[in-house]
């Protein structure tokens, strides 16, 4: 058991370099020089140069890609005069005149911003995972709710309009429903919800105070939830119309029990497994429709970061977040793994 | 059943509880000028302060020596006076002795006076290669080293030039040279751009990166000219122009700087003026931007290729009708490029002493004709961002007209910069917004000496180059004008670019809101700003 999921965690390590190789090559290899995007309209070439040879951008690529390689790991040795030293936070030990580190991923700072790019994820993951874990929640209580509706409702126009909408909600791509909430509840009925068409979670208010604006989360996870909910809505429905038909509902309801009951209680519960197997599947989309929801609101989380730092070729914050991203993909891959044979006593993880 | 219900309870109390959170406190006591910026601030350390958004935010955190009026003459700041030896070469500025730095832990005794030293240090930060402060252009060729910039004592300052250099006090305007205390540089490190100490009439509060920064007005500012009724200044970074709009119209944000193109004809009128239905929410300043927007073209590429031929390239010029292309899709919010170079609001320009292409198909056939210009050539490739698009369709257009081939090529506005830097296009769309007011600034892009940037074109021409030299040593206004005016006609007889158009600044504001400064340098000084309160 052990064995596998170091195995599972090694090859994931091995995913994870390959990914950052690949996409360090095509960012370094892009025609652009990203210091001169520092500049302003005007710049002199002695400090460009003084610049690239600062950051490291005139290196060799495969010089570049080890430096980088080597601020990331957890391990590293190093010699004990190298200028990058004073960046690794950790602990070590000498060996001769060279150093064995343990530390933290040096992430390198953000070419635009000079700031420590581990300080900008530090800031925008957290509201990334706020998000998605309101719209997670939307999705589960709508999409269960929806779901039993439409199937206690079998057949009638309640249950057809449900249909209707979940397959909708289904089809259309999450900014496309980002932008239509945003439009219809931010902006046409701005006034009556009071709303903002953009806005991130923590606002300056006007004594210079922060102050936390709830209901700027509301829309992005909605938007964000929408796709989720049409799935579970319509899974509760075909799980609850299969369990329908089973003995131990004719046993409730002979036994007397009230119906909302036996839905409730019996019914839902055994309804719920096929619901959370799906689960994991959302998860992944979930993280790729952050970034399109939150460029619409401008919501400040990892997709809008990330967004940003394309734009500018701002390479560190780059890597990092395609780093973080592949990161959570291959956790929540491995923890599936385990989760389905939780679930399911009859897959085992090998 | 209960525990379902209990749930049903609890989520709708959170969607309530979403809802409704807003902060009670009392905020209305407070005077703030709030303005959105379409791009967020990168840093607040004035050695960064690199473009309009960090620019406008250094502004009101920074003094430096000298600053510019709303008529972009020369004033005193912190230098009270300032005196320049016979040869040019020397510069003495006399301190004032009332200025302090903002009150900040860095200091030993909360704060300090800004004396002579502290400038020698700003500046001289510039040129430091720890720093490579993007600013460091602006001593590059005038000065030895951080050597040159010397206190004779508290209050005396003196700059050192190689060579005579008269737009030096254009320069020291820029927000480049405000003044910073070096032991908080060393106090809060890599961390200074986030916490600016400066002796300028707002003090820092707070700044949650990309969403909001936040200044308190600063009691202690030494010029008694400022607003005291305004408590701070905010500023929100809404990225999206028409929802900036929006909320100005909703009296959220107090001010914006232009609009997204998509909602200039509802705004405004074909004379560029605010519709009447708007201008009884808002208020609108229009001045001329000393912006020139052009196309370039790389001389040092062209080898026999048809652009090649200086005819041709006037022909191309002539074939532009600029006024039409201002009023179809600027609404006239900007002026055609009639002139040279210079743009309008620089106090050198002349369209009288200047004359530019005026459109003028015949002479755009005439020599079309006389360039020998092949119909078959392979097409001219105009090399834009997605910004620019409309205008360059327009004159890809007029060209196709004229019976030139012409290729459009729509790439980023990071491809489109790095290509121009590295020689990779042969024509491309630019603008150039004066660091400082002098045309030097502008002219200094054709001088042969200089790289790219600023030199795009690569344009060499002797006579021109010695036409430049001599106007920076020329103390004399009205003869250095005539020099530049000499220098911008040869720019438009060679061609080496197609001039679009000099455009102008809009600002929309308030109805509450007066006192804008409104200038060529679309600089923002909310220190003068007055704000009544809405009742």
């Amino acid at each position: 058991m052990m064995q596998v999921l170091i195995q599972k965690i090694f090859t994931g390590i091995l995913i994870l370099v390959s990914v950052v190789i690949l996409v360090s090559t095509i960012v370094y290899l892009a025609p652009v020089d990203p210091t001169s995007l520092t500049f302003g309209q005007r710049s002199d070439q002695r400090t460009v140069d003084s610049k690239r040879s600062a950051l490291g951008l005139d290196l060799p690529l495969h010089k570049q890609m080890t430096f980088y390689l080597r601020d990331i790991s957890p391990f590293v040795i190093i010699n004990k005069s190298d200028k990058v030293l004073k960046y690794y936070e950790g602990v070590g030990v000498d060996i001769g005149d060279k150093r064995l580190i343990m530390k933290v991923p040096y992430l390198r700072e953000s070419y635009q911003t000079n700031r420590p790019v581990s300080n900008i994820l530090s800031e925008a993951i957290p509201l990334t995972l706020l998000l998605a874990f309101c719209s997670f929640l939307i999705a589960i209580v709508l999409g269960i709710t929806l779901g039993i509706v439409a199937g206690i409702n079998h057949g009638t126009w309640i249950d057809k309009m449900i249909i209707a909408f979940s397959t909708v909600g289904y089809s259309v791509p999450s900014y496309v429903s980002a932008i239509f909430l945003a439009v219809v509840f931010a902006y046409i009925l701005g006034d009556l919800t009071g709303l903002n068409v953009q806005g991130s979670l923590v606002e300056i208010n006007d004594i210079g105070d922060d102050v936390i604006v709830f209901k700027n989360l509301l829309l992005p996870a909605i938007a964000l939830g929408i796709r989720p909910i049409s799935v579970v809505a319509q899974l509760m429905r075909s799980a609850l119309l299969d369990s329908f038909s089973q003995d131990y509902v004719r046993t409730g309801k002979a036994k007397g029990l009230q119906y909302y009951t036996i839905v409730l209680r019996h019914v839902l519960r055994n309804a719920m497994n096929p619901v959370a197997t799906s689960i994991s599947g959302w998860l992944a989309s979930l993280l790729a429709g952050a970034f399109f929801v939150e460029n619409v609101f401008n919501y400040r989380g990892m997709g809008l970061v990330t967004v940003t730092a394309l734009v500018n070729y701002d390479i560190p914050v780059i890597l990092a977040s395609i780093i973080f991203i592949c990161g959570v993909f291959i956790i929540i891959n491995i923890l599936m793994d385990y989760i389905y044979a939780w679930l399911d006593p009859r897959v085992s993880v090998i | 059943m209960c525990f379902e219900r209990f749930k049903a309870l609890i989520f709708s109390a959170f969607l309530l509880f979403l809802y409704g959170c807003h902060s009670s406190r009392d905020q209305e006591d407070y005077n703030v000028f709030h303005y959105n910026q379409i791009n967020p601030i990168t840093s607040l350390d004035p050695a960064f302060a690199k473009s309009q958004n960090n620019i406008w935010a250094c502004n009101h955190l920074f003094d430096g020596l000298v600053q510019l009026d709303d008529s972009l003459n020369v004033i005193p700041s912190i230098a009270k006076s300032w005196s320049i030896s016979d040869d040019g070469k020397i510069y003495t500025f006399d301190l004032r002795q009332d200025v302090y730095f903002h009150k900040n832990d860095c200091f030993a005794e909360q704060s300090r006076k800004v004396n002579a030293q502290d400038f020698v240090y700003s500046l001289g930060r510039l040129l430091s290669e720890e720093v490579n402060s993007p600013g460091s252009w602006i001593f590059s060729n005038i000065v030895e080293d951080a050597g040159s910039f010397q206190a004779r004592d508290d209050s005396t300052l003196v700059i050192t030039l190689n060579k005579a250099f008269l737009p030096l006090l254009g320069i020291l305007t820029m927000e480049y040279c405000s003044v910073i205390p070096e032991e908080c540089v060393e106090y809060y490190g890599d961390r200074f751009r986030s916490n600016p100490v400066g002796s300028g009439p707002f003090v820092f509060k707070r700044w949650i990166e990309n969403q909001g920064l936040y200044l308190l007005r600063n009691d202690n500012y030494f010029d008694p000219n400022v607003n005291k009724d305004l408590d701070g200044v905010k500023t929100s970074f809404i990225t999206d122009r028409n929802i900036a709009y929006l909320e100005l119209l909703k009296g959220k944000v107090d001010f914006i700087s232009g609009v997204a193109s998509s909602v200039i004809n509802e705004l405004l009128d074909a004379d560029g003026n605010l519709k009447a239905d708007k201008a009884d929410k808002i208020k609108l300043y229009k001045s001329p931007y000393l912006n020139t927007e052009y196309l370039g073209i790389n001389m040092s590429l062209l080898e026999d290729g048809p652009l090649a031929n200086k005819k041709l390239r006037q022909a191309l010029n002539y074939a532009i009708d600029k006024k039409q292309m201002m009023a179809s899709l600027r609404n006239n919010a900007g002026t055609p490029a009639l002139s040279g170079f210079v743009p309008k609001g620089l106090p050198s320009y002349d369209p009288n002493k200047v004359k530019g292409y005026a459109y003028d198909l015949e002479q755009a056939e005439l020599l079309l004709v006389e360039s020998g210009y092949s119909k078959d050539a392979a097409p001219i490739e105009i090399h834009t961002n997605k910004d620019y698009l409309d205008i360059t369709t327009y004159v890809a257009k007029q060209w196709e007209r004229l019976g030139v081939n012409v290729e459009i090529k729509l790439m980023e506005s990071a491809v489109l910069r790095d290509g121009m830097r590295n020689n990779r296009f042969q024509l491309f769309r630019a603008s150039w917004i004066a660091d400082y007011p002098d045309a030097e600034n502008y002219l200094s892009m054709f001088y042969s000496k200089n790289p790219a940037p600023p030199n795009y074109t690569r344009f060499q021409n002797l006579k021109f180059d010695q036409l430049y030299e001599q106007s920076l040593q020329e103390s004399n206004d009205s003869i250095r004008y005539d020099l530049y005016q000499q220098m911008d006609r040869i720019i438009v007889e060679e061609a080496p670019v197609i001039f679009l158009f000099y455009d102008v600044t809009s600002k929309f504001v308030g109805k509450n809101i007066s006192n804008i400064s409104n200038n060529a340098l679309n600089l923002l000084k909310a220190k003068q700003v007055i704000k009544e309160k809405s009742q």
